[in-house]
């Protein structure tokens, strides 16, 4: 059962591949495709390298120090290559299977916010960083039974920071290192004038955003469930209650996304409203084992809120160029998805808040540091943007040599400012 | 502005971890915890802020 739902997960990550190119401009579209499948080729290589070898599973080897008379766990302490693994241990091996597709999810994150100008080779260099250091640490501190996952026994918070299947694991983990990529690589070329005036680049297929969508609500069911199966022993019969739970919150999400662009802009907004859906999906994935219906509808419907907001905010008040909104979506989102666990579930009690304040906090004081540093002395060395020539041609002609939509003239560049 | 922002980024975690692991009394954590957390805020928005300077000087 299990092992069917995690085969799901791919078409999490084509969904969000699919949004990503969609929502980025027609002279690269081939090129954020072939990045995403390079993505999901490094990261599932470098994890297996090296990624698991540091975050480990719950129970298994680690690295721990004493503070104050408290066992701290930091870094688990397993061999490279699997060579630790017994392949007849299901919850391991499940596990592992599971977060090979999860760090290609978390991979795919900074494509979107890169779009347009993130070499290809810069992309798969960054995504090694991710896959083989920043998601496995986090990760063991929450899946491997790390200090995180340690302080409701330890310090009495709750039942330590929870985060069912990767709001915060995946998503926050993928939704800052976005944030450190848009900021390295700057913006495209004429997003802004001197003023700080933002120019609208809009995406060019929203046909494919909206599929993406769909194609990753089937994958986010299977993400779900099999997460809250292994990392938080839901038994097999709650999956059905994580499945409605998911589908709930990404309705919401994406009907109160449209209802807020309908009524700022006078009509919804497709690219907004697919945000929107993703990012219930994305707030679903800490708390969706622990809520109870009309509750998943809450989490949805403020997940949908709070992505148009957060776009406008980034794009036009911050100056952030995030073509794909996924600091919006996967950041925001996924925090809000962890503190829903605090607010609003059934594993609310207790000092369950405390430990899911510690986690955000972590995420935001330690992860971002970490993630924005190792892209920031990568992009020292080998620099990650494209070059001039690269920034007016699009990604395609300039890396690939041939557009992805060779029989159809594609549109000059109307949005530069010459 | 930047390194000062993710300096403080890390000191707001440090005080966060701190607090949980040293002090005992579920209130003083508590306040703690928050104290880290708004450090955290202000090294963030440091850091927003110097990078925005640097998009708008550069557009």
């Amino acid at each position: 059962m299990c092992f069917l739902l995690i085969l799901l997960i791919p078409l999490a990550c084509v969904g969000l591949a699919l949004v990503n190119t969609g929502l980025g401009r027609s002279r690269s579209a081939a090129h954020a495709m072939l990045s995403s499948l390079c993505v999901l080729a490094v990261a599932a290589l470098v994890y297996v390298v090296l990624g698991f070898s540091f975050e480990g599973a719950d129970g298994r080897p680690a690295h721990t120090f004493i503070v104050a008379g408290k066992t701290w766990n930091w870094i688990a302490a397993e061999p490279l290559f699997l060579r630790g693994i017994r392949w007849n241990s299901l919850p391991t091996a499940l596990g592992l299977l599971l977060q090979i597709f999860g760090v290609g999810l978390a991979g795919l994150i900074p494509v979107s916010s890169g779009a347009d100008r993130w070499k290809l080779s810069a992309t798969c260099a960054s995504t090694a960083l991710l896959a083989g250091l920043t998601y496995p640490l986090f990760a063991h501190w929450v899946w491997g039974g790390g200090w995180l996952a340690q302080s409701g026994t330890n310090y009495g918070l709750g039942r330590g920071f929870l985060d069912g299947s990767g709001s915060g694991t995946i998503h926050v983990v993928g939704g800052l290192t976005a944030l450190s990529i848009t900021w390295i690589l700057g913006p495209r070329p004429g997003k802004y004038s001197s003023e700080g005036i933002s120019a609208a680049i809009p995406g060019h297929n929203a046909v494919l955003v909206l599929l993406g969508c769909m194609l990753a609500w089937l994958g986010w069911l299977g993400l779900n469930a099999s997460g809250a199966i292994l990392f938080v022993g839901v038994e097999t019969p709650g999956v059905v209650l994580i499945g409605l739970n998911t589908t709930l919150a990404a309705a919401a999400s994406g009907l109160t996304a449209a209802v807020v662009t309908r009524v700022r802009f006078g009509r919804p907004d497709a690219s907004l409203v697919a945000n929107g859906w993703m990012a219930g999906l994305v707030a679903s994935s800490a708390a969706a084992a622990f809520l109870k219906p009309a509750a998943a509808i809450l989490v949805g419907a403020v997940a949908g809120g709070l992505v148009p907001f957060a776009v406008d905010l980034l794009e036009f008040k911050l100056a952030i160029d995030d073509p794909g909104g996924a600091v919006s979506v996967h950041a925001v989102g996924g925090i809000w998805g962890l503190l829903s666990v605090a607010l609003l579930s059934e594993a609310s009690a207790g000092g369950q808040w405390l430990a899911q304040v510690v986690g955000v906090a972590t995420l935001i004081g330690f992860v971002f540091p970490l993630t924005y540093g190792l892209n920031w002395l990568l992009d020292r060395y080998f620099r990650q943007r494209v070059d001039v020539e690269g920034d007016w041609h699009g990604m395609d002609l300039h890396e690939l040599g041939a557009g992805a939509y060779p029989e159809f003239d594609i549109h000059s560049d109307e949005f530069i400012q010459r | 502005m930047k390194l000062m922002g993710f300096l403080l980024l890390l000191a707001g975690w440090g005080l966060v971890v701190s607090a949980i692991a040293m002090l005992p009394s579920p209130t003083a954590r508590a306040s703690f915890v928050l104290a880290g957390v708004g450090v955290e805020l202000g090294g963030l928005a440091l850091v927003v802020r110097s990078h925005y300077v640097v998009t708008i000087k550069k557009p």
